[in-house]
Parts: C-alpha cells; sequence; structure tokens
C-alpha cells in the first residue's frame, strides 16, 4: 500500500526493473565493460548531482565528488556486495565522497548540532508557493551536511531509513535522530509558513 | 514505554510514512496515530511541504559530457591496460620467490631426492678403493637379487637401482671387472653395460 502522497513522489528511487539492470551493469563493470560503466554514469549523474551539492552545498565540488564517486564504482565494482541495492552503495560512496570534498574545502563538516547557527526566518507577510519552498530549501541549507543528507534521501530521493543508514555508515537510530534534529531547527520556518 | 514514549516513536516515523517507505506494522500504528493525535496532524503538515519543496527544486545537473570524459581520461585506455601495472606486480612477486627458492636450496645443499646438487653430493654408499663402478640397464622384471645372480661372483654390489627405467649401479672387484661385463654383456636381459670411471 503507498502512501496518500504519492502524486508528490518523484522518480528517484529505482524500482526493480531499474535495480536489476543497476546489478546487471555493475556485472558488467567488473568484467571491465565500459559500456554498462557509462549507462550507470549516465543513470546516476543527475541524482549524484543534486545528492552532492545537497550535502556539500558548493557546486564547484560537485563535478569532482561524482567521478570520484563514479571512479570507485569502476574500479571496486567486485567489492559491491548484493546485501544492499547498488543504488545505496552507490549513493554511500557519494556521502563519503561529498564529506571528504567538504573537507579538503576548507570546512569540516562535522559540526555538533549546537554549533549550527539558527536559522534566520524571512518573514514574508504573504509567500506563494514557489517562494515558500524557495525559503524551505534555503533553510535546508542552513543544517549540517549530515542533517542534510537524511532529509534529502528521505524526502527527494524516496530512501527508508533503513537505506539511509546503509549509505551513512551509521544506525537506523542516528537517522531517525537527525532527522529529529534537522526538523526541529526547520520547525519554525515550516510553522510560520504554513500559519501554525 | 509509557504512552508518550510511544507517541513520540511513532511520530519519528512520519518522515518515512510521508515518502511511503514504512512497512505494513509501521505505516499502521502512523494511521492510528494521526487518527487521534493533533501534534502528528500538525508535524505531517510540515513534513509534506518540507517534501514538496524539495521535489519542487529545478534540476541544476550539467555538464555531464565534459565531466564524462573527464572521467574517462582517468579511467586509461581500457580495464586490461588498468590493470596490467597489478599483474605485472604480482608476476614480479612470483619470480622472486621462485629464484629465492632456488637460491636458498641451492647454497643450502639441500638436495631434493636422489639427485645431487653442485654443493651437495648425491650421498653413496662407500665402495673399496680396489673396486670398478659398472652402469647396467636391465630389462623388466630384473631385481637386485637377480643382477647379483648374473653377475656370477660373490663380491659384487649393487649400490643402487634397479630403477623405474631399469638402471642400476654395481661394484665389482677390479681384477674381475672385465669378465664380470662381459658375462654380463652376453645376458640377454641387460641392454647396456658399460665401466664407470671413479
Amino acid at each position: 500500500m503507498q502512501s496518500p502522497n504519492d502524486r508528490f513522489r518523484p522518480n528517484t528511487a529505482p524500482d526493480n526493473a531499474e535495480a536489476a539492470d543497476d546489478a546487471a551493469c555493475l556485472a558488467a563493470v567488473v568484467r571491465g565493460d565500459r559500456e554498462a560503466f557509462e549507462r550507470l554514469y549516465r543513470r546516476y549523474y543527475e541524482r549524484l548531482f543534486r545528492f552532492s551539492l545537497r550535502v556539500t552545498g558548493r557546486i564547484h565540488l560537485v563535478g569532482d565528488v561524482i567521478n570520484e564517486t563514479m571512479m570507485v564504482v569502476w574500479r571496486r565494482a567486485s567489492e559491491y556486495r548484493a546485501a544492499a541495492q547498488v543504488s545505496t552503495w552507490i549513493f554511500g560512496i557519494a556521502y563519503r565522497k561529498s564529506l571528504k570534498a567538504l573537507a579538503r574545502d576548507g570546512r569540516h563538516n562535522a559540526e555538533a548540532i549546537d554549533d549550527v547557527p539558527e536559522i534566520e526566518l524571512q518573514m514574508p507577510e504573504t509567500v506563494d508557493r514557489d517562494a515558500m519552498h524557495a525559503e524551505i530549501r534555503q533553510a535546508i541549507a542552513c543544517l549540517p551536511p549530515d542533517h542534510r543528507a537524511v532529509v534529502d534521501l528521505t524526502f527527494h530521493f524516496n530512501r527508508s531509513y533503513e537505506e539511509i543508514a546503509q549509505i551513512l555508515g551509521c544506525p537506523v537510530g542516528t537517522v531517525k535522530s537527525r532527522m529529529f534534529h534537522a526538523r526541529a531547527k526547520l520547525r519554525p520556518l515550516l510553522g510560520h509558513l504554513l500559519g501554525d | 514505554m509509557n504512552t508518550l514514549d510511544t507517541r513520540d516513536a511513532v511520530r519519528q516515523l512520519l518522515p518515512w510514512h510521508e515518502n511511503g517507505t514504512l512497512n505494513d506494522i509501521e505505516r499502521e500504528r502512523v494511521r492510528a496515530l494521526l487518527a487521534t493525535d493533533l501534534e502528528a496532524n500538525r508535524q505531517r503538515r510540515e513534513l509534506h511541504a518540507l517534501r514538496e519543496a524539495l521535489i519542487d527544486e529545478p534540476t541544476l545537473a550539467s555538464d555531464m559530457g565534459s565531466n564524462l570524459q573527464r572521467l574517462r581520461a582517468q579511467m586509461g585506455p581500457s580495464r586490461a591496460i588498468a590493470y596490467m601495472p597489478m599483474t605485472a606486480r604480482w608476476l614480479a612477486v612470483a619470480a622472486s620467490a621462485i629464484v629465492t627458492l632456488g637460491a636458498a636450496t641451492f647454497y643450502a645443499g639441500t638436495r631434493v631426492g636422489p639427485y645431487q646438487t653442485l654443493t651437495a653430493k648425491a650421498a653413496v654408499e662407500p665402495v673399496a678403493a680396489d673396486a670398478d663402478l659398472v652402469r647396467v640397464n636391465v630389462a623388466a622384471g630384473v631385481d637386485a637379487a637377480a643382477l647379483m645372480q648374473l653377475a656370477g661372483d660373490e663380491q659384487v654390489r649393487v649400490l643402487n637401482g634397479p630403477s623405474e627405467h631399469g638402471v642400476a649401479t654395481l661394484a665389482v672387484p677390479h681384477a674381475r671387472a672385465q669378465e664380470i661385463i662381459a658375462r654380463l654383456s652376453a645376458d640377454p636381459r641387460l641392454r647396456f653395460v658399460a665401466q664407470v670411471p671413479r
């Protein structure tokens, strides 16, 4: 049974056919098949672009993160274990590469929640839908990278909390905790925008 | 766990109820909560707005072609060539191991089987100074006892053999060596008889 909000579901979580094709492509990559690799690259480019941009918040890092991620896929395809989906494995690599890219870029990525500045609310009297969404996205950008990753993987990539835990390499409880704190940070803005 | 804790635990599932990834049991628990809990409904509205905002975000991805081009350059011409250095390294390691083992065997003077190396002579039985060595090649079925019988001399000794190829070495008294060789050579079961210099 699906959520009543499925009309908003983007086509980002892999369906069974795509997951099977991912696995077939990866098996071909193990054998050195470049065409299969480039197929994976093209399939994941936009998703990794978005995810990496969400985690790093820096567009100049994104191209390198994607290529470093896919280079790992090319070189270590044989290390993939079918316990998780191929997409989960690739996103996990991208997450770690994004954090490393952020660290290289001169800003430590693991700020404590208390160290994150309060989100400054832009409080327009009236907001249309696009402006409201832009406000929310701007507020999300103020969250720590690991919180942004949880929010984006949940709401844009439609990942379960178990998958997110696999991608981020942390326990499920940590995923829920990060979501809880992210929502707490966003609550004032969301409450205002929704008129609560 | 009291009711409040339970409600909080279920409220934590709301984001994944919103994206439709909860299992049946969890989904039912969230639905039951939403049917009675105003706070959960308020949070659900927030999450709905959050989700819409993220889905609504325009796609920014660009430059895939040039990025892929860059990656191709990093990947090198082919997987086989890319992996060649690793293969070469393994070959070098294997070759080194073989050479080392051979050298160690050689210099340690270790004999492998009945053969001798340059530094270790094959062990042989002491042979009397007045004896000659005779190498023979016998037909199948001729053993050491039969060979001694064919030699027809009580002082003949079989030093080694006959091997699986029929080769044997005898020690014969020097004084009667030619006589014994002639006797052995006359027997059709011996294909080859020759004196070996000591």
